[in-house]
């Protein structure tokens, strides 16, 4: 049957051709010191790829207005960039190849905090600085001195929300709501929880619901007899999205405050939610609106070269860019880790994109934190009115 | 090759561990049985080995010892429960088994620390480890193969009823079998935790169950090695198309595509279809 075997020969041709591709490496490039810089972003892989896309995005950007500028001297910054397809076992594999073949300085991501956990103890060993720029889970940075992040954590803004919800409305009696088996909404409903009882606040039902549930009114209308003044929301844009909703169509009073979590800030809640979404709270450590020089310059060069706005990870990813290479630049080397390392850590006068920013002795960002409120109509959070 | 290997320590780790468990899914093929347990039972062998070590300070070997004998016997357990049932309904059943084992991870948060996973898990799986495993299943497979119970174990595959006419008990071989797979998962659930440092439930679910399955299949169920092919090109497959960014997810799926349209008996038959191949001209 020569038919069917041509075509198995086909196939085979196709998937050699297919293997031996990758083989043909990047030149070199040209004089000066050429710093390696990994970059671990999904770009394939989920929702992951969403925010993988957006950091990826405005680090190559930050990358190349610091080589034009020449900000760095002879220094030219390389981004390694590699796809690990929001799966862990991959980000372990591109961790080991960027550090022992590539000899990457530093690495910047990677998108999940699980593949974090999983891959940044080989950079720590290594001695390779890492700086997250979207993960989020708490105890991350533990892993070691060489762990860093620009995302602000749950835990970093939280509790200012909150305290302006108090102050605000008034608030006494909560009600929490949450995903069971997501790490981000479970590690956002530990926070919540957490602060509710720093303040003092009277938690009068804690509801929760498995991911991809649709209809929350079974837990709503359980919230709705015990009359709280706020519901917190430990939930995915498009869960809130449909508990706003839902409560809307339930009749909650319209008194009732609703207060989100980072993971609500997103177009997307609008979208789903409509006028429902008017009046959420959330907090954030920074917005695409934030009034700030740096901020504007950053969202205004971004929409020029990729067309639309970036998101708060791009933000992070960028600011995380920068000082990466404000740390190269001071330690003025392009081999040693540990002396970029050093410097990054003793960078606590910097003036990013999300306003004035430092470590803390846990190697999280310290950002002022910003209450933001949806705005239904214009379908975008905006910095809510002082109280 | 020693730089190779330094470079690429975690993929030939991967694929390893994965080739064991696809081992593990080729042992119940062998017998008409589908079984999506893998991931669940990986999960019982993992956070018994998570506890063991990192909360009773036990060492690593009995961990692993513990953890292949919980697996076994939570296989011995759902199989005595499930193998009466055929086809489909085998394969719904050991894969509620994995989703019952996922969520009740989810929820034990003392042990399995919910939804956000525990980390910083001592790395104690070594690569020689893997690489002794992987031999010792294969000899095992191999043995199995050429002695009375591998010729009533393709006499079950060809005609289950002629065996049970003939006097033999078709439903004892099965739950050893399942045993076995589930003496491999627990033990290959133990090295996969403490190979990476971090351990969530999401881990050990479908998909999870899923590629054990296919690596057989991709590979070739009649040969010895094609368990471990399938499973090296699976795990291999990722890294080697990198460079084709967003076309990655698609070539995967063609590549796996084309194997199995064109290679119905697996990858691993290629090398003789060539030779026959070359022959024939």
């Amino acid at each position: 049957m020569p038919p069917a075997r041509l075509s198995r020969r086909q196939a085979i041709a196709l998937s050699a051709a297919v293997a031996l591709a990758p083989g043909t490496s990047l030149g070199q490039a040209g004089a000066g010191k050429v710093a390696k810089i990994g970059l671990v972003q999904s770009t394939t892989g989920g929702s992951a790829a969403l925010y993988g896309t957006e950091q990826k995005q405005a680090i190559e950007l930050a990358f190349d207005e610091i080589n034009d500028a020449r900000t760095l001297g002879d220094i030219t910054l390389r981004a390694l960039h590699a796809d690990d397809g929001a799966d862990r076992g991959q980000t372990v594999n591109i961790f080991q190849r960027l550090i022992r073949q590539d000899k990457v300085v530093a690495i910047l991501g990677p998108s999940l905090s699980n593949s974090a956990f999983a891959a940044d103890p080989l950079a720590e060993q290594a001695g390779i600085p890492v700086v997250a720029s979207s993960n989020t889970a708490p105890n991350l940075t533990k892993i070691g001195n060489f762990i860093f992040r620009t995302s602000v954590p749950e835990d970093q803004v939280f509790p200012t929300v909150l305290a302006y919800a108090v102050k605000k409305h008034g608030v006494k009696r909560v009600a929490l709501v949450y995903g069971l088996d997501d790490a981000l909404t479970r590690g956002a409903h530990d926070v919540q929880r957490k602060a509710v009882q720093d303040l003092g606040l009277e938690p009068v039902g804690i509801e929760s619901y498995q991911r991809g549930d649709v209809d929350f009114s079974a837990q709503l209308t359980k919230i709705k007899a015990q009359k709280p003044d706020a519901i917190i929301l430990g939930a995915l844009a498009e869960e809130a999205a449909a508990i706003l909703r839902q409560a809307k169509q339930l009749g909650f009073d319209e008194k009732v405050v609703f207060v989100g979590c980072n993971a609500n800030i997103s177009a997307k809640l609008f979208e789903l939610a409509g006028p429902a979404a008017n009046g959420i709270l959330v907090g954030a450590a920074w917005f695409a609106g934030y009034d700030h020089p740096k901020s504007k310059a950053f969202v205004e060069a971004y929409r020029k070269r990729y067309g639309s706005t970036p998101d708060i990870y791009a933000a992070q990813g960028y600011d995380a860019a920068y000082l990466i290479a404000e740390a190269i630049r001071r330690a003025d080397t392009v081999t040693d880790g540990r002396a970029v390392r050093d410097k990054l850590a003793g960078i606590q006068d910097f003036e990013g994109v999300l306003g004035r920013f430092g470590w803390s002795a846990e190697r999280d960002a310290t950002v002022t934190p910003k209450v933001l409120i949806g705005d239904g109509q214009a379908k975008v959070f905006v910095a809510a009115p002082a109280v | 090759m020693s730089e190779f290997y330094y470079t690429y320590e975690n993929v030939i780790d991967l694929c390893l561990l994965n080739a064991v468990l696809a081992f593990g899914c080729l042992l119940l093929l062998g017998v008409n049985l589908l079984s999506l347990a893998t991931g669940g039972l990986m999960a019982v062998g993992a956070y018994l080995s998570i506890w063991l070590t990192m909360q009773e300070r036990w060492p690593f070997g009995p961990a692993l010892l513990a953890a292949t004998l919980a697996g076994a016997l939570a296989a011995a357990g759902l199989g005595a429960l499930v193998l009466r049932l055929r086809g489909d309904y085998f394969a719904m059943a050991t894969l509620a088994f994995t989703e019952v084992v996922r969520i009740l991870a989810l929820n034990w948060d003392p042990v399995t620390g919910g939804a956000l996973g525990v980390f910083g898990i001592p790395k104690y799986t070594e690569t020689w480890q893997l690489l002794l495993l992987l031999a010792l299943v294969v000899y095992f497979v191999w043995a199995l193969r050429r002695s009375a119970l591998g010729d009533r174990m393709r006499a079950i595959a060809e005609d289950e009823l002629a065996v049970t006419a003939s006097g033999h008990d078709v439903a004892r071989v099965k739950l050893a079998l399942f045993t076995a797979s589930g003496a491999i998962a627990g033990l290959g659930g133990a090295l996969a935790a403490h190979l990476n440092s971090f351990v969530a439930p999401g881990d050990f679910g479908f998909l999870r169950s899923m590629d054990a399955v296919i690596a057989p299949v991709l590979g070739g169920v009649w040969n010895l090695l094609g368990a471990a092919i399938g499973a090296i090109i699976l795990t291999a497959l990722p890294e080697v198309l990198r460079f084709s960014a967003q076309l990655r997810e698609v070539l995967i799926g063609a590549v796996t595509l084309l194997a199995i349209l064109f290679l119905p008996t697996g990858i691993a038959s290629l090398p003789r279809l060539l030779v026959r191949g070359r022959i024939a001209q």
